[in-house]
């Protein structure tokens, strides 16, 4: 029997959130049970559909961006496999690409599905194919890295930001890591296509790592994932960490990482054992972790989508989510989104407040269109009119357990009490009180919190 | 950065209720108010934040940077035009103004026809125009070369996730806090150059009226608002330091509005450059703290049509430095310096579609009443033999020795440790306010 409090944590950060009924199912389960029900729930190849307007002529391609935005949040919200599509949202944040630069659609698709698809698998077959995808030559320029004038943008990276961490590697072997990819370009006549030009390869002798050889680009992955303990040991620390950070909170002690990063090893960087000894350990558990991270604006708006029924198509959000300081397929740079305090801008948050207008007006859905779920419109109204004496109190507490908050601090429960109350001793018995309440309920700390 | 070692720490650490890396409430602060406050002390970190919020404001002692970003790639041959040069008018038959066409500042070098408010400043010694900036080797790419202009780094390590205004605001005082020491409009989101390790710009709206917070004249729009201020001033969350923020930052957000909306013009300009300007020039004029605004012009990347396109952007430029200088508080306009960017110049030789393709160096232009005006740099040749990378200009001035030029002689700030290295500077400020 799990505490319902921590069966809600785990759902929060390994999923999107849970209902209070989710809850109530899986707190009949131990932790360790449930984590394996997480754990265990991939399908690969994974069972999303390319979205149906990539084949639609009438669609533009700049509209693609957008609906491919809605799509995935859709998708995050009604999380049929909430971990896989959790780790997908990691992999994107790490492993980053932007269609400002890449420019195109389908190839960023293909590689989300990529992440998708294997990014519950092998981290470094992950690696291997995300490489070599159309959308990361792209993105760093190893579609322009030629035997003689090599490019070092993506083997530096390769290193810096994907695998290693800063200071494991000398300019040295970047420009030899850089020479080894040389000849893995984009096809001359198809901007779509990966292809390798063996006379673009540079097959000279390098020495990468002290180790000369005529290296080639996936002999250097394969080389700081396996041949080398002692890189793939800083490898496996570097992923557990940024996965820690993601999940639970911040600068993990090393004891949590040197742990985890030996069942990484132990399953020769298999993602799903890691993962699960990642959500099963105390420290997942603690206050520190609890109330360790702030829910990026993906994770807020997924939370919306997913506790009031509406869809991205209803609200919008993609409209609103660049000045939230995310905009899904446009990480700000290669390193990626940062966390907690990133998110905490005054005009990042402004915008978030701007956005509840949206969701309000679509939720309460005064012209009664029959598309819209109403549900937890019409419980709040139904409790704020029932005119029970402690319809107030009533009120409230449905509205922070219909939005996953099922155990408020005392001063947000007192104050959304307090506003209620006020409004209506003050005779604005109206749909304002109603729509006030849920306004209250999304800018809340809890709310805002992951 | 080590919040999270073990739970104790963390608990102490969250007693504090700012962010960790926020110097402006250390935890000797803390102590040293704990002492002072006795008992009711645990409030006092959030009330103080709230009341300090925004950024203070800005003593006659202090100076204000305005950059305009003009996007797509600036033909700068044809806005510092080399008009007696006949390498110029045989690579632009069809583009190239000639002497009786520019507004001339000597017999080599005039403006663009359209830049005729921009000459009469020159005329009165505020404006400086460097010629010959870029970086090497070149890079043609908007995305690449627009984030060497953003990040402004010269360090060892090859590149950094900051930009060169970040890193100016991480060293300022609650810099992760005072989300309004430098603003940008007319953006997606903060662009790049305003984003530190700590610090970070604020994106704010072209127009404010519908948004949240700023319109009181339905009482249930100020109830919400005044309601969703209250879970801060009541105190701690109980949710630890994120809680804490998230909620003194919603407050935040209502004291913000309040703040500057008065500074939107009730009738905004039509240009939509001029109309930022103006607001910039609103901005400060409210004294609300700001240091740096971010202000673009784009569709620079004139590949076809160039001459009527340009023309356009160029009198936009003008019009909008002019509305700046113009709107300004008098008591104010001693502090401002305007300067411009693009990430690259065009090429010399026009293309078939009378347009210009991507290039190298360009001309950045400097506007201010202590600006010391003049020509700085160097005209790169436009003699066959001194052109590189495919017919395209050298550079003669780095772009960060323009930026270390504003940070040392303007912004009182270090430039060496901003910029990762020490460049020589131009000497085209003339004094600090």
């Amino acid at each position: 029997m799990a505490a319902p409090d921590d069966v809600a944590h785990l759902m929060r950060r390994a999923g999107f959130g849970a209902t209070q009924a989710e809850v109530t199912t899986l707190s009949a389960m131990t932790i360790t049970e449930i984590v394996d029900l997480l754990v265990d729930d991939v399908v690969t190849p994974d069972d999303s559909n390319p979205p149906a307007f990539f084949n639609d002529p009438n669609v533009n391609d700049w509209e693609w961006e957008y609906l491919l935005q809605q799509w995935w949040l859709d998708r995050m919200a009604t999380a049929p496999k909430p971990l896989q599509e959790r780790m997908t949202l990691f992999w994107h944040g790490l492993l980053c690409s932007e269609n400002a630069k890449v420019g195109n659609m389908v190839l960023m698709y293909d590689q989300n599905k990529l992440f998708r698809d294997t990014g519950m698998g092998n981290f470094r077959t992950l690696i291997h194919t995300m490489s070599l995808q159309p959308a990361m030559l792209h993105y760093l320029d190893n579609s322009y890295n030629y035997k003689g004038n090599a490019n070092e943008n993506f083997a530096r990276e390769l290193m810096e930001l994907f695998t290693l961490g800063v200071n494991q590697y000398t300019q040295g072997d970047i420009l030899a890591a850089a020479k080894a990819w040389t000849g893995y370009n984009i096809h001359d006549n198809d901007s779509t296509q990966y292809i390798y030009y063996d006379s673009r390869h540079d097959h000279s002798q390098k020495t990468f790592m002290g180790q000369t050889r005529n290296w080639n680009g996936p002999g250097i992955i394969d080389f700081l994932l396996q041949e080398n303990l002692a890189k793939k040991t800083v490898s496996a620390k570097y992923i557990v960490n940024k996965l820690w950070t993601f999940f639970a909170y911040p600068n993990p002690s090393a004891n949590i990482v040197d742990e985890l990063a030996q069942v990484f090893l132990d399953n020769d960087l298999e993602m799903q054992p890691l993962l699960r000894a990642l959500f099963v350990r105390p420290e997942f558990y603690t206050t520190t972790a609890k109330q360790g991270l702030v829910r990026s604006p993906v994770e807020w708006v997924a939370a919306i989508l997913k506790y009031t029924g509406l869809t991205a198509d209803n609200i919008n959000p993609q409209w609103y989510m660049g000045d939230m300081g995310q905009t899904l397929f446009e990480p700000p740079n290669v390193a990626g989104w940062k966390n907690n305090q990133y998110w905490l801008n005054a005009s990042a948050m402004w915008q978030r407040a701007d956005f509840t207008g949206n969701v309000i007006n679509q939720l309460f859905n005064w012209s009664d269109d029959p598309n819209i779920d109403t549900s937890v419109r019409d419980s709040i109204i139904t409790i704020l009119d029932g005119g029970g004496a402690n319809r107030f109190v009533d009120a409230v507490d449905y509205a922070l357990t219909a939005f996953g908050i099922f155990n408020p601090s005392a001063n947000t429960r007192r104050q959304l009490i307090a506003a209620v109350t006020r409004q209506s001793h003050t005779g604005s018995w109206d749909q304002r009180t109603w729509s006030n309440l849920v306004v209250l309920v999304l800018l809340s700390p809890e709310f805002n919190l992951a | 950065m080590t919040l999270t070692r073990e739970p104790e720490t963390a608990e102490v650490l969250a007693a504090l209720s700012v962010p960790e890396t926020n110097p402006g409430f250390s935890r000797r602060r803390f102590i040293q108010a704990s002492a002072i406050a006795g008992g009711g002390v645990a409030f006092a970190p959030m009330l103080s934040h709230l009341e300090a919020f925004a950024a203070p404001p800005l003593k006659s002692t202090d100076a204000i940077l305005v950059l305009i970003t003009l996007g797509g790639g600036n033909d700068s041959l044809n806005m510092v035009v080399p008009h007696n040069d006949s390498n110029y008018h045989a690579l632009r038959p069809n583009l190239g103004f000639d002497a009786g066409q520019t507004l001339n500042i000597n017999s080599a070098v005039g403006l663009h026809p359209s830049l005729v408010k921009l000459k009469q400043r020159y005329d009165a010694g505020d404006v400086a125009l460097i010629q010959g900036v870029g970086y090497n080797p070149p890079d043609f790419s908007h995305f690449t070369s627009m984030a060497y202009w953003m990040q402004g780094w010269g360090g060892t390590s090859q590149s950094v996730p900051t930009g060169w205004i970040g890193r100016y605001l991480d060293d300022l005082p609650n810099a992760a806090i005072e989300s309004l020491y430098a603003v940008t409009l007319n953006t997606n989101g903060v662009p790049l150059h305003l984003v530190g390790s700590q610090g970070r710009g604020s994106a704010l709206p072209m127009s404010v009226g519908g948004r949240f917070g700023i319109n009181r004249s339905n009482q249930d729009d100020a109830r919400l608002y005044d309601d969703v201020a209250a879970i801060a001033r009541a105190g701690r969350t109980g949710l630890g330091q994120w809680g804490d923020t998230i909620a003194r930052t919603n407050a935040n957000v209502l004291r913000l509005t309040g703040r500057i909306a008065p500074a939107y013009p009730a009738n905004p300009n039509n240009n939509w450059f001029v109309r930022q300007m103006e607001l910039v020039a609103g901005l400060v004029n409210r004294n609300l703290g700001i240091r740096v605004f971010n202000v673009s012009l784009d569709g620079f990347d004139t590949h076809t049509g160039q001459l009527a396109g340009h023309a356009g952007l160029m009198d936009s430029l003008d019009k909008g430095i002019d509305a700046l200088f113009t709107k300004l508080n008098p008591s104010w306009a001693d502090n401002v310096m305007s300067l411009t960017f693009s990430e690259f110049g065009r090429r010399p030789e026009e293309n078939d579609g009378a347009g210009t393709d991507h290039g190298t160096s360009g001309a950045a232009i400097a506007v201010g009443p202590r600006v010391k005006g003049g020509l700085y740099g160097q005209m790169p040749s436009l003699a066959n033999a001194q052109l590189v990378d495919y017919g395209n200009l050298r550079s003669h001035v780095d772009y960060r020795s323009v930026y270390a030029t504003v940070l040392d002689k303007w912004m009182n700030a270090d430039d060496h440790e901003i910029l990762g290295k020490t460049y020589s500077q131009v000497g085209f400020v003339n004094s600090h306010p």
